[in-house]
């Protein structure tokens, strides 16, 4: 390994070797590789075996217990290394939901490092690790391990709110910043991670790998976990129709103006389940303002018919509590995050498999048609 | 609408424009911004693009449009179709209009139609006609004095969050009445400028105060000096009159241990949501979350009310029904038959309520009426045609 071996200061001014292995998504990482004339046509050579070795392990644990180990104690060269390695290995299995996998293994990785580092490394350390992880200024507030960051940069991390702890609202907002707990923060930076390595795993151009690396990669196909099953929701019957699309139809049946957002539901949940242009224009000529050509031409618009033929996806439920139009039922919706996740009649889509048993019982689903 | 009261509206707009254009100012950023207009009696007309504000300002005098909008986003290609035009970024835009506030007034002057057998009355919507227990029923919101205070003062308390809240100095506002019944607020040059739409959803979530956490608000740390929400439920426990369930104690912290540890859960969750919604902002969540769309513009006519969106100087006292009125020629009168309308108020003087009634009005106040679909023209005034 003494040819790959380099000073742990090479050009950077705050992160050394031990950083670039704890943090390999650096771009110091890339800096180090090209610096050291690495290139895939090598990694055959016996002097990288070590490299290839962990990072078939970090697929491995990534797969086996979604959690890459911490192994910098041991070769700091092989660890960095590693990484770029077992990006290559993932890619080449050509299975997209191990990407998802890998990448939450790998943040979870970061995040042990990060807590660790924040707790004993000077201030501006922090502060620099976050800036360069997400590019965003960091304040520290009065209170220890309390951080502040901007309104807009707190706003742009937006998968967050899908848990409630997160939502704006039960945060402190305060002269345009967000106040963070150290945790919080950490945990921001590790979904960060997750979709960076997502990003970075979907856009690679896969170089021809050397034919000693195909045993490894049939491995990691092998022991690679099935896709998740991806449900269909063909022929729900009203019944089931979930509480929002039951209001929207019951204002229509009144006469009652029904707002934007129940309309839009009504269109894009009814697509989704199956139904016609036809069939969904019949239930639409009680509405008092109603205009036949402009209905038709908005349902057709958002079945991706008309106009910029593009298909409105079903409006989340949070979307849809931002515009007044959620009627939660606080049981059946519980832990739902699309109406059409609505506990009811759920077949898996074609070419699905057999699905996942233990989850469908959690939600409560039943699966088979009846 | 008939033809005649057709008429006076475009050309009680054509004079506007004629007199006025050169009050519309340009937008920033100019090139980056879609225009569009809503010509009387034709469908929208969008996806237009200009480099100078001059050239637009030359078609609305020809045109004298119903409707002038201007997205509030900045696009690569304005004129582009929506899917084509490259997003990237928008100004920050907020509606706030009484008839979201749900006021106790409109039960005083808002009136219903029924389709089936032409029946019209003031009052809420009732769920069936009372004459034919027909439900298709049409509802016309109208705006009083107190609809006015209600939007301004809940347009104060968008302010408030805004700038204490976001941190957004208020020379960044731009505060105009909307030409209706309410506030247009605008922020430009922000950094909240590159949220997408779903962080804007999150914004009129903050707002609206949905999706609050009873752990987050049941502690016994809530000071009225707290920052965001926090403060401001504690400032609502703070200034609840003494004798107020669940509240019987004055002094604050006797008040908050009374709340966060005596009382159990589901009369907390009640409150708490009593407190969200009165310290809240009302707005339409649409305009805020929407960032495709284009906005009415400063200094153009609202085609509800024929009255000028207008820049508020001093917001507390500005009076829109006078100082948003297009044309104020008190010489200038017009006659019309009013089919029903309330009393209103408008240019510092009341008219109404009206039933079936002739009545000779300033051509502002008439205009008003046509605009809200209450009135027909009986005989037309001499305004020049430009």
């Amino acid at each position: 390994m003494t040819n790959i071996r380099v000073e742990s200061a090479v050009n950077s001014e705050y992160f050394g070797t031990d950083d670039r292995a704890k943090y390999p998504f650096l771009s110091e990482t890339g800096e180090y590789i090209r610096e050291n004339d690495i290139s895939v046509s090598k990694l055959a050579h016996p002097d990288f075996k070590l490299v290839v070795k962990r990072a078939e392990e970090r697929v491995e644990e990534a797969i086996n217990s979604h959690y890459v180990s911490d192994k910098i104690g041991e070769n700091l060269d092989v660890e960095i290394m590693s990484f770029p390695v077992a990006l290559m290995l993932v890619k080449a299995t050509k299975l997209d939901h191990l990407i998802d996998l890998y990448a939450s293994g790998e943040a979870k990785r970061v995040q042990s490092f990060l807590t660790k580092d924040m707790s004993e490394r000077t201030q501006g350390t922090t502060e620099r690790l976050v800036r360069k992880f997400l590019g965003l200024g960091l304040e520290t507030a009065e209170v220890q391990n309390v951080f502040r960051i901007g309104l807009a940069d707190y706003l742009k991390r937006e998968t967050k709110f899908r848990d409630p702890r997160w939502r704006l609202v039960n945060r402190t907002v305060h002269n345009g910043k967000v106040s963070l707990q150290r945790d919080d923060l950490i945990q921001l930076i590790e979904d960060e991670m997750r979709s960076i390595t997502v990003t970075r795993l979907k856009n690679m151009n896969l170089p021809k790998l050397p034919a000693e690396f195909d045993s490894v990669v049939r491995k990691l196909i092998q022991i690679a976990p099935p896709p998740r099953v991806k449900y269909t929701t063909l022929n729900i019957g009203p019944e089931n129709y979930p509480p929002c699309l039951k209001q929207a139809l019951l204002l229509l049946e009144k006469g009652e103006n029904v707002p934007h957002y129940g309309r839009f539901l009504m269109a894009t949940y009814l697509l989704a389940v199956g139904k016609s242009v036809d069939e969904i224009m019949d239930l639409f000529p009680k509405s008092p303002d109603f205009k036949k050509s402009v209905t038709q031409y908005q349902v057709e618009h958002i079945a991706g018919l008309k106009g910029g033929r593009t298909k409105y996806t079903v409006p989340s439920c949070k979307t849809l509590q931002t515009h007044s139009f959620c009627f939660k039922d606080p049981v059946k919706c519980y832990e739902i995050s699309s109406p059409l996740q609505y506990p009811s009649r759920r077949i898996p889509a074609a070419g699905n498999g057999s699905g996942n048993v233990k989850e469908e019982k959690r939600k409560g689903w039943t699966k088979a048609p009846r | 609408m008939d033809e005649s009261s057709s008429l006076i509206l475009r050309r009680y707009f054509k004079e506007y424009y004629f007199r006025y254009s050169d009050k519309i100012e340009q937008p920033l950023e100019i090139q980056s911004r879609e225009f569009g207009y809503f010509p009387f009696g034709g469908g929208m007309v969008r996806h237009l693009s200009y480099r100078d504000i001059g050239a637009f300002r030359a078609i609305l005098v020809k045109e004298a449009p119903a409707g002038v909008y201007c997205s509030n986003s900045y696009y690569l290609e304005p004129s582009a179709e929506m899917q084509k035009k490259g997003w990237m970024k928008a100004d920050l835009i907020f509606d706030i209009d009484a008839d979201l506030l749900k006021l106790r007034c409109k039960k005083d002057h808002d009136i219903w139609l029924c389709k089936q057998c032409g029946r019209k009355e003031f009052g809420l919507r009732p769920e069936v006609c009372p004459a034919c227990k027909g439900n298709r029923i049409l509802e016309f919101s109208w705006a009083c004095p107190l609809c006015l205070e209600g939007s301004k003062k809940e347009t104060f308390k968008l302010l408030e969050f805004l700038e204490n809240d976001f941190g957004i100095a208020s020379s960044e506002m731009e505060v105009c009445f909307s030409g209706n019944a309410g506030y247009h607020i605008k922020v430009e040059k922000n950094p909240l400028e590159q949220i997408d739409q779903r962080g804007r959803s999150e914004i009129a979530d903050y707002l609206a105060g949905k999706g609050a956490l009873l752990e987050t608000y049941r502690s016994l740390k809530l000071s009225p000096d707290d920052p965001g929400w926090k403060g401001r439920i504690a400032r609502y426990i703070q200034n609840l009159p003494g004798d107020t369930p669940p509240f019987r104690a004055n002094e604050f912290p006797d008040r908050i241990r009374e709340m966060t540890i005596k009382k159990k859960t589901a009369d907390y969750e009640k409150f708490l949501y009593t407190a969200i919604d009165a310290t809240s902002v009302k707005l339409d969540a649409m305009v805020t979350t929407d960032i495709h769309r284009i906005f009415r513009m400063p200094e153009t006519l609202n085609q509800k009310t024929g009255l000028v969106k207008r820049e508020c100087g001093d917001l507390a006292s500005f009076d829109a029904m006078t100082e948003s009125i297009a044309l104020d020629d008190e010489k200038e009168v017009a006659e019309i038959v009013v089919d029903i309308c309330p009393k209103i108020e408008l240019g510092g003087k009341s008219y109404g309520p009206y039933r079936n009634e002739k009545h000779k009005l300033p051509l502002y106040a008439a205009v008003y009426l046509i605009a809200k679909g209450a009135a027909k023209i009986v005989s037309e005034p001499k305004i020049p045609a430009s």
